[in-house]
């Protein structure tokens, strides 16, 4: 079962197999236009996923939501705390139609998360229940794409559980790890044998994907190498002269992880997403802030994406799924600029 | 579930020191864990992320050495939680986790002459390990320990040095920004021009003018400076001079920090992480960064 | 709209930054990027068209706010001014912060192009939903005129009538939905041409503070807003912006434009505007030397709200 066919017009009833033991979320549109992923049977429905394009939104929120609680204190009538830690969602999960960038962001996620001195409970405990099913993709999905720049490719196969290929009017079906495996066997009932065609097709998607072709942004090695010696460029003032130091491109960027902690109403201490690129991010309680203005944040940002975390965690922190790039308001390029760093 | 880094103990404020006054008070809250099974081993320069419900968490470096026992917290009246904080009393409750962070080397230092600077409330860490090491004296060589704050009125932990000093544990220099009756004055712009009995003990100037004063000798020595950054500065500009070396220079940095655990990404200079690759760093890896400002 | 357009802007900026020795001249290239030219060789990038859709206001305002301050003895330091290219909408917020005295008058150099409506990159070729009818194709202040003044349309409040026609109910479940979807990335807030306080209730937990601010104020500042994400928070973030924005936004539409979640902000400004206009007969940067409105209220005042 490990290579199989998924024709397309089966694929609703798949779900509906997996949706059996697991929760399923794909990608959905939105009222305005905007394809995310949304949980199936519960705010969308089998017929209303979109598979073609790469999604709006990365499937990072599932895994690590955006606003999360951690913990609940309570304090009784003498004054004495007692403190609940709360148990994040558990359920089994199929994440379906996946593109090979954002399973790879999860893999990054990984490292941050599970990696180091310190392993977060609430990411493992969801991301230990997650199953990806992803699809290849058949050269850049958009003039955004850039991960063969970043170590991606469209056929990557990295922090995927199981490989779909698009070869005409079925997927080529493939287990990628032993957790993906497993989850075909629910779909005995679906897949089918490819025929050599299919085998050829997918074949030639893989190898598509190897020599990078159809790819027009780019950043190559060697501006990524000048990193090391252009942290006190003045380039870096003209290229945050632009930035509005809003969120938009961390929010959807499928590796940004940085949060805040705040006790919250009702006794709750929440986790939520923060930006770098916030003005207060970095702001000690004396209101000294070691990044205060907005070309040291940016920095901060692209040297995290390609050198702290290649030497920290060994992998870059950007999968080169381009939704920074298009989502700017200030239409600011992080392949731009790196590439023309100084 | 794994282990829950986010969890703090609760634990219950059995002393308050005022340690100084004014507008940036310090206190000094001993805490004990309400469970009695609860043990947390630390090293001297390790840090705890300190919850004060309803107010949130901030992390402070535990200003007691591992030696003695109990665990104690130096805090400065800052913003939110430090205000709560010195409004409780003893019996309130706070949240613990931790410890975080490297911590002093203190095996590597055995058989060294150690000279301690802190200026301010930077002083906490470095209480926390000069106590070790005095506590572990037949494993180090001479100590020296110099003091700097802003006024006589501003130097915490009194008793507890002058017991140490009047002890001969160790070799204690005190200086204060503004001249007190008894604190003699030293000419900050020419520093190598004071000349001083070497008996004397309260100074007026500032602690990188007395470190040069002093003339603290690298020789088989280490040096821990602790305080404003502007005060870090300048002494390692003294002890450079006098030649020491980087890597024989210890300091601690901070800086904003939710998780403390390496995954909020705030704290970072360049690649490295103040939560867990620090706080305690050597000036030769300081060097190496990429600070921001 | 045409290269003859371009010619004059380039003509014009190069001319002011010989003769007025500007710092820069914002604009944009021919891609639409924003642009800082300050050689006669980066004004040859300057150009206006249909892909030009930023306002570039908050950048002027960030150019010349960041030079003020004082020098070492105390006087006040000299700013150098700034050009900027402008389209009708970006016009009337500059004219905004001219009349607020946030920006004066010698330190921009305006060089208007009217417009007659910029592409929705997200809608295939389509123009701007706030362009297909728009009451402010003309810059309402400048110094130059890039290209002859072009036909305004009369200003379209039917979606905010439509909203006006529905029952509370009906109301409430349209806004929930909407910011229910709201991930509170603050580019509504941060691209806003009228935003420009350094410190901001909306900003999450600790305000901005100096070296001197108190621990007891800072600890009893007030949190707004809390940092979860959820229908009751971003409401409150949307709707704190509001009041801050009576008789001051000028609908421009930069907030509904930059949303990455493509949320129809301008249902509310469009709708405060149009309450100003009823309630006060005020509208917001209609002439240079306006007073605020805030600074003009009377006995006469509508104050049911109170009563």
């Amino acid at each position: 079962m490990s290579k199989s066919i998924l024709r397309k017009d089966k694929v609703a009833e798949a779900l509906s197999a997996l949706g059996k033991q697991s929760v399923v979320y794909a990608p959905v549109k939105n009222k305005r236009g905007i394809v995310e992923y949304r949980e199936l049977g519960k705010s969308a429905s089998a017929a209303e996923i979109e598979l073609d394009g790469k999604p709006d939104t990365p499937p990072k929120a599932i895994i690590f939501p955006q606003t999360e609680v951690l913990l609940t204190y309570r304090k009784d009538k003498d004054g004495k705390f007692e403190v609940t830690p709360a148990r994040p969602d558990e359920r089994e999960k199929v994440i379906f139609g996946v593109r090979p960038c954002d399973a790879i962001g999860i893999a990054v996620m990984d490292k941050v998360f599970c990696g180091g001195k310190f392993t977060d409970p609430y990411y493992k405990a969801r991301r230990e229940k997650v199953t990806i099913f992803s699809i290849a993709c058949d050269g850049p999905m958009d003039s955004y794409c850039f991960c063969p720049s970043t170590g991606g490719s469209p056929a990557a196969t990295e922090g995927s559980d199981v490989m779909m290929y698009d070869v005409g009017d079925s997927y080529y079906v493939e287990g990628v790890t032993e957790k993906g495996k497993k989850a075909l066997e629910a779909l005995k009932g679906q897949l089918g044998k490819p025929s050599p065609e299919q085998e050829g097709r997918k074949e030639a998607i893989v190898e598509k994907a190897k020599s990078g072709e159809g790819f027009t942004r780019k950043i190559s090695a060697e501006s990524i190498a000048k990193l090391d010696n252009s942290f006190d460029s003045k380039y870096w003032d003209d290229v945050a002269r632009r930035c509005l130091s809003c969120g938009a491109c961390t929010y959807y960027c499928p590796t940004c992880h940085c949060f805040d902690i705040n006790d919250e109403k009702g006794g709750e201490r929440v986790r939520t997403w923060d930006s770098c690129q916030f003005g207060i991010f970095t702001m000690h309680t004396s209101g000294h802030n070691p990044r205060a203005v907005r070309a040291q944040k940016l920095r901060n940002r692209y040297y995290h994406k390609f050198k702290y975390s290649k030497d920290n965690i060994g992998r870059y922190l950007c999968v080169g799924c381009g939704r920074c790039i298009a989502l700017c308001p200030a239409s600011l390029d992080i392949t731009k600029a790196i590439s023309e760093v100084k | 579930m794994t282990k829950n880094d986010y969890l703090p103990q609760i634990a219950e404020i059995v002393s308050i020191t005022q340690e100084t006054t004014g507008e940036r008070a310090v206190k000094t809250f001993r805490v004990a864990f309400k469970d009695k099974n609860y043990k947390m081993e630390w090293r001297a320069g390790q840090t705890c992320m300190v919850s004060v419900f309803g107010k949130g968490e901030s992390m402070f470096a535990i200003s007691s050495s591992p030696t003695k026992g109990y665990i104690e917290f130096s805090v400065q009246r800052m913003g939110r939680v430090t205000e709560r904080l010195h409004q409780m009393q003893v019996g309130d409750e706070l949240g613990i986790r931790g410890p975080y962070g490297n911590g002093f080397p203190v095996e590597q230092w055995k058989g060294k002459n150690i000279y301690f600077i802190a200026g301010g409330v930077g002083m906490a860490p470095v209480r926390a390990v000069m106590n070790y090491v005095v506590d572990n004296k037949k494993d180090y060589g001479e100590l020296h320990l110099l003091y700097g704050a802003r006024s006589s009125r501003d130097l915490s932990y009194k008793a507890e040095i002058d017991a140490l000093e009047q002890g001969g544990a160790i070799d204690v220099r005190r200086t204060i920004d503004v001249a007190e009756p008894g604190w003699l004055p030293v000419d900050n712009a020419n520093p190598d021009n004071t000349k001083f009995d070497p008996s004397t003990r309260k100074f007026t100037g500032f602690v990188a003018t007395i470190v040069t004063a002093m003339k603290c000798n690298p020789e088989n020595a280490l040096a821990v400076i602790c305080g404003p950054p502007i005060m870090i500065k300048t002494c390692i500009g003294s002890l450079a001079k006098l030649g020491w070396k980087d890597e024989q220079i210890y300091t601690t940095l901070e800086n904003k920090m939710k998780c403390g655990i390496g995954k909020c990404g705030r704290c970072n200079i360049g690649g490295v992480y103040v939560c867990v690759d620090g706080p305690v760093f050597t000036y030769a890896q300081v060097k190496k960064m990429l600070p921001d400002q | 709209m045409s290269d003859l357009s371009d010619e004059r802007i380039r003509e014009e900026a190069k001319k002011a930054l010989r003769e007025k020795g500007l710092k820069c001249v914002i604009g944009w290239s021919a891609e639409g990027t924003p642009t800082f030219a300050s050689t006669e060789e980066e004004i040859d990038r300057l150009s206006f068209n249909r892909s030009c859709v930023n306002n570039l206001v908050p950048y002027l305002t960030y150019e010349i706010r960041s030079q003020r301050g004082k020098t070492r003895d105390g006087k006040d330091k000299v700013v150098v001014p700034v050009g900027v290219v402008v389209r009708g909408c970006d016009s009337k917020a500059l004219l905004l912060l001219l009349n607020e005295k946030i920006l004066a008058r010698n330190e921009v150099f305006i060089i208007g192009v009217p417009c007659s409506g910029v592409v929705d990159p997200r809608a295939g070729g389509a123009l701007f939903r706030k362009c297909v009818k728009c009451a402010m194709r003309n810059p309402v202040v400048f110094d130059v005129l890039a290209s002859e003044t072009v036909q305004e349309d009369e200003k379209d409040y039917s979606e905010v009538e439509a909203i006006e026609r529905m029952s509370q109910e009906e109301r409430w479940a349209l806004w929930e939905e909407i910011l229910g979807d709201c991930i509170r990335c603050h580019a509504c807030k941060r691209s806003c041409p009228v935003c420009y306080c350094d410190e901001c209730l909306l900003d999450p937990t600790d305000v901005a503070i100096k070296p001197d601010t108190t621990a007891e104020e800072k600890a009893h500042r007030p949190l707004w807003v809390e940092r979860s994400v959820n229908v009751p928070e971003n409401l409150v973030y949307h709707l704190a912006r509001l009041p801050h924005l009576v008789g001051r936004c000028v609908d421009c539409g930069e907030c509904e434009r930059v949303c990455p979640r493509r949320l129809p902000l301008r249902l509310l400004t469009t709708k405060l505007e149009k309450d100003v206009k009823e309630i006060f007969d005020y509208e917001a940067a209609k002439e240079e030397g306006q007073k605020p409105l805030i600074a003009m209220s009377c006995m006469e005042d509508e104050n049911g709200f109170i009563m």
